[in-house]
């Protein structure tokens, strides 16, 4: 099954959420969590993939402003054999905004076969942001294969210089990049109708800063 | 199809593990109280800073809370830990003639004299808490350089410049085994390098501890000035006992300006060793500090070399490689803190683990919002032998600005059995093959050694590695 | 009234501590087409940077003036908006940003207003046409995955929809087959026919130039120019090769 979960852009709430899961055999479980404001958001995600063969995808975006906090913490946790899991993080902090994200794949002893990757990407678009990434591997079995990578920091320098000679001032570059990473994780959502509506609570976002910043 | 598994046991480290009678040897009443370091700091005829010093870094040792994180260290009851054994010399000895037979015979199993005839600059050998041979090269000497055993050079003409770095990098309040190693350390080096000197061949420095229940406390202190370079080695080696024996020395770097300093380490302290290492560099402006780590001893180990780049285009790589086996603890890793602009560190680690040994990468990057235009990479690799053993990987990344650039990637996995294959199939045992590619994942390390150290590094993995097939 | 569109004079600039070009003296009018050819590590490449701005490369000395205002006190961005254009050697892959939608911001960017969807796409319809490229192109990722064939054309499709002054198109040809080049060189020939875009072709080779009017040809070896001419310059060299000008380098 597939669970989508956005969290709009709206004021002052603090948000909790907790998804549990624990597969069967051959059973999928893929988590899209869109996180485009809100104050503070807290999220954790574990699934155990119990059942042979099971396999878990989590893909996260995420564009904190203002003084936004985003908390987060997904764990894949490896029982069963020749289960595979695939954790994706790609945002963009602006602002003061600050995040944690904690990823974990965790390999027990008996999930031979097993594969985890966890990449994480951050766009830091201001000098006062905060980030913290903990992607930690856990393993106590031999035949597997974990991988995680994390790449954290500004735009690429060549990416801007090269946007630059078409005339796209800095500022603009930044926030075209930005989008595009967030729209880079919607596009992978299954249900086109979905993506529209995400886009479209996007394009909201954008009019109500410009409004606001008039 | 489930390949065949290889039966491993313990290497023959019997190499290793020889030891002398004990005789002679002064011992301080196990467990510690105020009148011990009083009587530490007597028979070293410390001045009287480091005698408070010392009793206030008591005082917080016995406020401060044992680490609630980590392996477990159950197994050190401080009570029995004699802290300091003295050995049956009276004085420092320049000549290694000199030296009473039996100690000498130590090193001398261990290679130690050979590596001396061969281009090293300077033997400071550790034996049992005290610095019993020195021997700084005329060459070295008349580059300016400093290197003597700090206890000596607490009374000497570097004084001041002892007592304004000595545990400023890592003060007693930092940890428990900070404050212990403050109270009662003893021993260790003090080296001075002088502005533009250029030191070609390396220093080092062997420990050795030989007497039952003594802990290790040495502590090194090293100021290479403005433009100057240094490389220093760090080997060591100890004994089989039944009681714990437990090594909290420290290891403080102070790197100037424009200088570069390399500290080389090859930990093999024997398996039931508690080994709460600090060390830490402090790097200058567009200073360097190049760490390289092999870590193969101890029972359980806490050892995360911390480098502070405090000066504009300060850097720091750190090449490490950690081997746990059985009844294997060894937690380590590497800090580093960008505090100033243009700095940039490097980690590459690789880790193996085996016959339920546990390995764990715990590492933390932090970049200030000073930090503009910083670069951090770290990569780790862990190797796992077996599904006994533990393997996990740790790493922190709290970034405060957005100008710097910040990567990490962590991969894990196990031999593959192409790789076995082949190279049997081209006529090496199975065994051999192993050997050979847990060798070449170990190469980051044993490239940056000198040929001595990648010499018995290897001879290390192979005997851990060595099993009959069964 | 400036009759240029671009006055180099002794223009020297180097790349980490390398001096790189060493007097470089060059003027182009409006409606002009000119070439510089020159041996490998000429400084070529360099003087199309330091001309756009790259933060690799350091002036050292000379000026360059824009319709009589100074060009190098400009940032990047613009340069460009003023009406310069770069086609890269090698450019960047930016994922996540169709093609169309990045022309579309830089017209944008360059104009103050938004672009008309419609005519627009119809435009780029066209160019790619011209190009020979399939229509698919437009919504694809900016050059990831690209060939460097398809990635050069792109370049000169940008170059046909952002309508730039002068355009300086860095070694367009290198790594093409016959084809491609024969399809760039249509590209360019579009461009040219605006009768007031004015031109900088670097090439060491001539194949390019075939189908083009050209107006003035520069030879540059060892950071400086060493020879000037007309179009019959172009020939001498595709026999001769550099030989008699690397000496004066």
């Amino acid at each position: 099954m597939d669970l989508v979960q956005l969290r709009e852009a709206s004021g002052k709430g603090l948000s909790y959420n907790n998804v549990r899961v624990k597969c069967g055999d051959k059973a999928y479980f893929g988590w899209y969590r869109v996180v485009l404001g809100g104050s503070e958001s807290y999220d954790n995600c574990s699934v155990t993939l119990a059942g042979k063969e099971s396999s878990f995808s989590a893909n996260v975006c995420y564009r904190l402003d203002g003084t936004e906090k985003y908390d987060l913490n997904c764990e894949a946790v490896h029982t069963g054999k020749r289960t595979q899991s695939a954790i994706s993080a790609s945002g963009v902090l602006a602002d003061k905004a600050s995040k944690l994200m904690r990823g974990t794949i965790d390999f027990r002893t008996g999930c031979s076969g097993s594969v985890g990757n966890e990449t994480e990407d951050v766009l830091l678009l201001s000098e006062e942001v905060r980030n913290q990434s903990v992607p930690v591997i856990l393993c106590s079995e031999e035949d597997v294969v974990g991988n995680h990578g994390a790449s954290i920091g500004r735009p690429d320098e060549d990416m801007l210089f090269y946007m630059e000679t078409r005339g796209i001032d800095e500022a603009t570059a930044c926030e075209m990049l930005a989008r595009a990473k967030i729209d880079s994780v919607i596009r992978k959502i299954p249900d086109e109708l979905v993506q529209e509506k995400i886009r479209d609570k996007i394009h909201g976002k954008t009019r109500q800063k410009k409004l606001e910043g008039e | 199809m489930k390949e065949n598994k290889t039966y491993v046991e313990e290497g023959d480290r019997s190499f290793y593990d020889f030891r002398y009678e004990d005789k002679d040897s002064y011992k301080v009443a196990s467990g510690l109280t105020p009148d011990i370091i009083r009587q530490i700091s007597r028979e070293k005829k410390d001045p009287d800073w480091m005698l408070e010093f010392r009793l206030r870094s008591l005082d917080i040792f016995a406020k401060t809370e044992m680490p609630n994180w980590g392996p477990s260290i159950e197994g050190l009851n401080m009570d029995n830990i004699v802290t300091y054994v003295r050995p049956n010399t009276e004085r420092m000895h320049t000549d290694w003639n000199d030296v009473p037979e039996d100690i000498k015979n130590t090193f001398e199993r261990l290679g130690i004299p050979q590596s001396e005839r061969e281009s090293l600059a300077g033997v400071g050998a550790q034996y049992d808490s005290e610095l019993v041979y020195h021997n700084v090269r005329k060459e070295v000497a008349e580059q300016g350089v400093i290197y003597t055993d700090l206890e000596s050079a607490l009374r000497g003409e570097y004084a001041d410049m002892i007592r304004s770095h000595f545990m400023k990098l890592v003060p007693p309040e930092d940890h428990k085994f900070a404050a212990l190693h403050g109270a009662v350390w003893s021993g260790g080096s003090f080296v001075y390098v002088p502005p533009g000197a250029d030191v070609e061949i390396p220093l080092q420095s062997y420990f050795r501890l030989n007497a039952p229940g003594a802990g290790q406390f040495e502590h090194t202190l090293i100021i290479v000035d403005k433009g100057a370079r240094l490389h220093f080695i760090e080997g060591c080696s100890a004994p089989k006992y039944n009681v714990a024996n437990l090594h909290a020395g420290c290891v403080e770097l102070f790197v100037g300006e424009d200088a570069t300093l390399r500290y080389s380490t090859i930990e093999n302290w024997s398996k039931n060793m508690y080994n709460l290492n600090t060390k830490r560099a402090k790097v200058e402006k567009g200073g360097k500090i190049e760490w390289v780590s092999g870590s193969f001893g101890s029972h359980v180990s806490y050892l995360y070399p911390m480098s502070v780049l405090a000066g504009k285009g300060a850097r720091c790589e750190f090449t490490g490689v950690t081997f746990a086996g059985a009844g294997q603890n060894l937690d380590t890793g590497c800090k580093v803190v960008h505090n100033a602009p243009d700095t940039s560190s490097y980690v590459n680690t690789r880790s193996i683990s085996k016959s339920g040994g546990i390995s764990t990468f715990r590492s933390a990057v932090v970049v200030s919002s000073k930090a503009h235009g910083s670069k951090s990479s770290v990569s780790c690799e862990s190797l796992m032998l077996d599904s006994e053993s533990r393997s996990d990987t740790i790493p922190a990344m709290d970034i405060r600005t957005n100008k710097a650039d910040v990567g990490h990637e962590a991969k894990i996995g196990r031999i593959s059995d192409e790789a076995v294959f082949y190279l049997m199939s081209r006529g090496l045992s199975e065994e051999e093959a192993k050997a050979l590619i847990v060798s070449g994942f170990a190469e980051n390390v044993s490239k940056e050694l000198p040929l001595e150290y990648a010499v018995e590094m290897n001879n290390l993995i192979r005997i851990e590695m060595k099993g009959a097939i069964g | 009234m400036a009759q240029d569109l671009l006055k180099v004079e002794h223009l020297a600039a180097s790349v980490e501590d390398a001096e790189i070009l060493k007097d470089v003296s060059l003027h182009i009018g409006r409606g002009e087409t000119h070439v510089i050819m020159g041996p490998n590590g000429a400084g070529k490449s360099t003087l199309a940077g330091v001309l756009m701005g790259n933060p690799a490369y350091t002036v050292t000395g000379g000026s360059a003036l824009w319709e009589g205002e100074d060009l190098l006190e400009l940032s990047v961005s613009e340069r460009a908006k003023k009406g310069l254009f770069l086609s890269f050697q090698n450019p960047v892959e930016v994922p996540g940003i169709s093609l169309e939608n990045f022309v579309r911001s830089a017209l944008s960017q360059k104009t103050g207003k938004p672009v008309r969807v419609w005519s627009f796409r119809k435009e780029v319809k066209a160019a790619l046409e011209t190009l020979d490229m399939d229509p698919s192109y437009a919504e694809r990722d900016l050059n990831v995955g690209f060939s460097g064939g398809e990635k050069k054309k792109a370049e000169i499709l940008q170059l046909l929809l952002l309508k730039p002054s002068l355009a300086i198109l860095d070694e367009t040809d290198s790594g093409l087959d016959v084809d491609a080049v024969r399809t760039v060189s249509k590209g360019i020939e579009a461009f040219q026919a605006d009768k007031s875009a004015s031109l900088l072709i670097i090439t060491h080779n001539a194949a390019i130039l075939s189908a083009l009017k050209v107006d003035a040809v520069h030879i540059l070896a060892g950071g400086k120019i060493v020879a000037e001419g007309g179009p019959e310059l172009v020939d001498k060299i595709t026999k001769e090769g550099f030989a008699a000008y690397e000496g004066e380098a």
